[in-house]
């Protein structure tokens, strides 16, 4: 059986599609991720084999005795998501060539999730070295910008002026110092077919990205924008409100890379957001809004305006 | 037990000589063993490599030797390496050298009253395989000196153990173990 | 298909190639694995082998032994067999996985070309790297010869995939002396190979998709220590019979007799040296020497680390009253592996033997047979003294002033 593109009419339909990943978890109220995994594993109709790194997701999914997932799953340590998959996946071709599947009719697709920690931080060698070897797989970073698993400790995707447990904010300090790391363009420059930044909220354009990307050879690298109701300070309720804002005020915008060289912007918002009401609505930002720091709303207004602008040119260009 | 230490520079291919010999020695239903000293050097840097034969298995897995035959294929070492270390009063000293027996004895002191035979191995591997591989022609001198085995049987067993050479390659080291088989003195 | 290749009856193999067409016998599934002096030439062979369909199974080049190790991970869990090759830095690198392989019950094979473990960097053989292994749950056997890391890989292979036993499997061999050293191997054909060790038969296995499985949970205060123990318990009853088992086979295939423990001259032994890898035989050979001028020494060589073969070594050990256990490992700080080890299993028994330490051979130095006759000549005098008469740590082969301990 050929995997085909799974027809997904609307919301309704979408969002009570047979779990794989079942709602029973011990995930925060209101936290982004059980929505982006969702999402993903609804967008197919083909077998599963699944992989998390250390973090929210694997401590909250699969406590003995006890599994969220009724696709087989695996997790060995915080920065080897990607090789456990990459390895399961070469195990596939193997037994592919030596006519040994149990069912050789059916193509599992293999994805790994990793939060930002074991993406952007510890795992990324792992990560580079299944794209440059080319694995057939697809890798989900569930973005928090923090390591939240563990309390709020700053990662290399944690954006300037947030204030993390390792980079609070003070009488002297604005919290976090280095901007977010370009890892979109990172795993573009590693010629990967099909590389995409996603939103939960935006949940067509979401699965529309996951389903070219199960439909490409070789690896694949989505970039899930993963609002956390704990460590970013705001209502659980307002989790999509929150990721709205996010991609409105185009602080996290929406668009694919193919084959390292195509360059597509996939949402333009109607309305463009400002920023500052992004970072007002998070308590990690407060402290941006007193007069020692408020300079730095108007350098974020600007840095998101300048990238903005230069993915429109690399859209334009064709590069 | 009989034991061979080889002096060479790394990469002009002592181990490899080493092995071949192992492996022919070895379909004799003789035991053998081929090693080597390494480290983290590169390319002409001096090294040693080691047979041992015996009609026992062998055991022994010390570093330590105090050969019968010392083999040397690069014709500087013969300066520069203590080639003479853990001798024994019969050990047999065969040389890589341009120069005749008593002119290289002349030159190091060392080699006097030793049993010492020369063959100019660099010589011979540069006109016959076109490069400066030695190893292979030293077996033929090997041969020769020791009486281990009939050419022939050498021969054909070497061809065996370079088969996944070029043919050609594998013809000029045929004759460059003949030549030096010959030529040693 | 894979070709078959024609072996003759005796190969010159190094350990590093013995064990090269061990795992293209076994028709591995895959390899992943990443190159480090001395086991490079392992994945180099196993490279070539690939190259010219001499194997079909994949064969992955990772960017690290921990890439290495967790590749070998998802594949084992998603349901074949899964060998690789490391050695020193990139078994400390690999350290991690390791404890995960274990504790996920997965059957990988391991080739461990034992080095020492910088700083300084060395790139000889110790067995630094295979101490650190030893409580990370791997079943490990340790080869003394390029034959026995050939035969050893079959014999790993059967016991670790075995559905009572479901541990990995690390075979050791001496780095240089040994993955470096060629020797006569007895060869075994493919077929006689592959089918002393069969068909991988999966259990738990991810592509099983009607039947999902998960793999590496998270268990907390509540039910970690219950598993530990079930891997624990595997490990201390399941293996040292399936072990067992299998070197029978192996020896009624091939007339090969491996043991849990070696001997050597034992039966009236009244002083024995107790060590690992090359050590053993160029003991033996010592043994040999002095035996013919009427001195009752033997040896013992440890052939299955882990599990450690507690009993058999109380028995073999029980009328000795001289010991010298030679560790090539730096302890770093108390005594030497094999005497705690050789203590605890002797301590509960009527042995009153003088045991004593030697640290010996760190970062590839020989030990001779000159070393191992002044050994023996300690241990004798102990013997007569009834007690130590050296400190009970020494260090063989240092150059400078004598160093000992305690």
């Amino acid at each position: 059986m050929m995997s085909e593109i799974k027809k997904i009419k609307n919301l309704k339909e979408f969002s009570t599609s047979a779990d794989r990943f079942e709602g029973a978890n011990l995930l925060c109220p209101g936290c982004a991720h059980s929505i982006i995994v969702r999402e993903v594993l609804n967008a197919t109709n083909d077998d599963l084999i699944l992989a998390a790194s250390t973090g929210c997701l694997e401590v909250c999914t699969a406590v003995y005795p006890y599994t969220s997932w009724d696709a087989s799953w695996i997790h060995i340590g915080f920065e080897n998501g990607s090789s456990a998959v990459a390895g399961a996946e070469a195990m596939y071709k193997a037994l592919k060539t030596k006519g040994r599947l149990k069912q050789p009719e059916r193509t599992p697709k293999f994805v790994a999730f990793g939060g930002d920690g074991a993406t952007y931080d510890i795992g990324f060698q792992w990560i580079s070295g299944c794209f440059e070897r080319g694995h057939n797989m697809m890798y989900v970073c569930l973005d928090n910008e923090v390591y939240a698993n563990t309390g709020g400790q700053r990662s290399s995707s944690t954006p300037i002026g947030a204030s993390a447990t390792t980079t609070p904010a003070g009488s002297i300090s604005y919290g976090e110092k280095k901007n977010k790391k370009d890892m979109m363009a990172i795993m573009a420059a590693h010629g990967a077919p099909y590389v995409a930044q996603v939103s939960p909220s935006k949940w067509k354009d979401m699965v529309a990205k996951i389903q070219k990307g199960f439909a490409a050879e070789g690896p694949v690298f989505i970039n899930a924008i993963s609002a956390c109701t704990t460590e970013w300070k705001f209502a659980p309720e307002d989790t999509i409100a929150i990721t709205d804002l996010a991609t409105d005020s185009l602080v996290f915008p929406l668009y694919e890379i193919i084959n390292g060289t195509e360059l597509n912007i996939t949402y333009r918002p109607k309305n463009i957001v400002p920023v500052r009401d992004y970072l007002g609505a998070q308590g990690r930002f407060k402290h941006l809004f007193t007069k020692q720091y408020e300079y730095l709303i108007d350098e974020w207004q600007t840095r998101v305006d300048l990238k903005w602008e230069q993915l429109q040119r690399r859209e334009e260009a064709r590069v | 037990m009989l034991e061979i230490r080889w002096h060479s520079r790394a990469g002009q291919g002592a181990v490899t000589g080493a092995k071949g010999l192992a492996d022919v020695v070895s379909t004799t239903g003789k035991h053998v063993q081929a090693f080597a000293f390494y480290g983290s050097a590169k390319r002409g840097a001096a090294m040693t490599a080691y047979n041992r034969v015996d009609d026992q298995v062998i055991m022994n897995h010390e570093k330590f030797m105090a050969p019968d035959y010392v083999l040397v294929i690069d014709p500087a070492l013969v300066y520069v390496a203590d080639f003479t270390a853990f001798e024994k009063p019969d050990t047999v000293y065969i040389i890589t050298t341009h120069m005749s027996t008593e002119e290289l004895i002349a030159s190091q002191p060392k080699l006097q009253g030793k049993k010492v035979y020369t063959v100019d191995c660099i010589k011979i591997s540069q006109e016959t395989i076109g490069k400066a591989i030695p190893n292979t022609p030293m077996l033929g001198a090997l041969m020769k000196v020791s009486g281990m085995y009939e050419m022939d049987f050498f021969k054909e067993n070497m061809i065996r153990v370079l088969k996944k050479l070029p043919q050609k390659i594998i013809d000029a080291n045929m004759i460059a173990i003949q030549r030096a088989y010959d030529e040693v003195k | 298909m894979a070709d078959t290749m024609e072996l003759r009856d005796i190969e010159v193999w190094d350990g590093n190639m013995a064990a090269s067409h061990a795992l293209r016998q076994v028709q591995v599934d895959v390899v992943a694995a990443y190159p480090i002096t001395p086991s490079t030439p392992i994945v180099e062979n196993y490279a070539g082998f690939a190259a010219n369909a001499y194997v079909d199974g994949e064969f992955v080049m990772t960017e690290s032994e921990h890439g290495a190790m967790s590749c070998c991970i998802g594949a084992s869990a998603a349901g074949g067999r899964v060998a690789t090759a490391t050695s020193s830095q990139g078994f400390a690198l690999m350290v991690e996985t390791l404890y995960s392989a274990s504790g996920m019950r997965l059957p990988i094979i391991l080739n461990v070309v034992n080095r020492a473990i910088g700083a300084p960097l060395n790139v000889n053989g110790d067995h630094s790297d295979m101490y650190m292994g030893r409580d990370s749950g791997w079943i490990q056997l340790d080869a003394y010869n390029p034959q026995h890391a050939y035969d050893l890989n079959f014999i790993a292979f059967k016991v670790a995939e075995d559905h009572d036993v479901r541990l990995p499997a690390m075979v050791h061999q001496d780095g240089f002396m040994t993955s470096h050293t060629a020797q006569g191997v007895h060869t075994m054909t493919d077929e006689q190979g592959f089918n002393f060790v069969g068909e991988f038969k999966p259990m738990n296995d991810m592509l099983d998709l009607d039947h999902p499985v998960t793999h590496g949970v998270q268990t907390e205060e509540d039910w970690h220590f219950e598993h530990k123990a079930r891997q624990q318990h595997a490990l201390m009853t399941a293996v040292i019979p399936k072990i067992e088992a299998a070197f029978d086979a192996f020896e009624a295939l091939t007339g090969r007799r491996y043991n849990l423990v070696e001997t050597h001259q034992m039966d009236d032994a009244e002083m024995a040296v107790i060590c690992m890898g090359t050590s053993v035989e160029t003991a033996m050979e010592v043994v040999n020497e002095l035996r013919a001028n009427g001195i009752k020494a033997g040896v013992v060589g440890i052939r299955v680390f882990r599990p450690w073969p507690m009993e058999q070594l109380a028995a073999v050990l029980k009328d000795v009253k001289a010991i010298g256990t030679l560790d090539r490992s730096s302890p770093h700080g108390t005594m030497g592996m094999l005497f705690n080890e050789i203590s605890g299993s002797l301590f509960n028994t009527d042995t009153k033997a003088v045991l004593t330490n030697y640290i010996y051979g760190l970062g590839g130095r020989d030990l001779t047979k000159a070393h191992l006759v002044g050994i023996f000549n300690d241990l004798k005098a102990n013997m007569d003294a009834g007690k130590p008469t050296t400190p009970l740590q020494q260090y063989i082969g240092l150059r400078g002033p004598k160093l000992s301990f305690f």
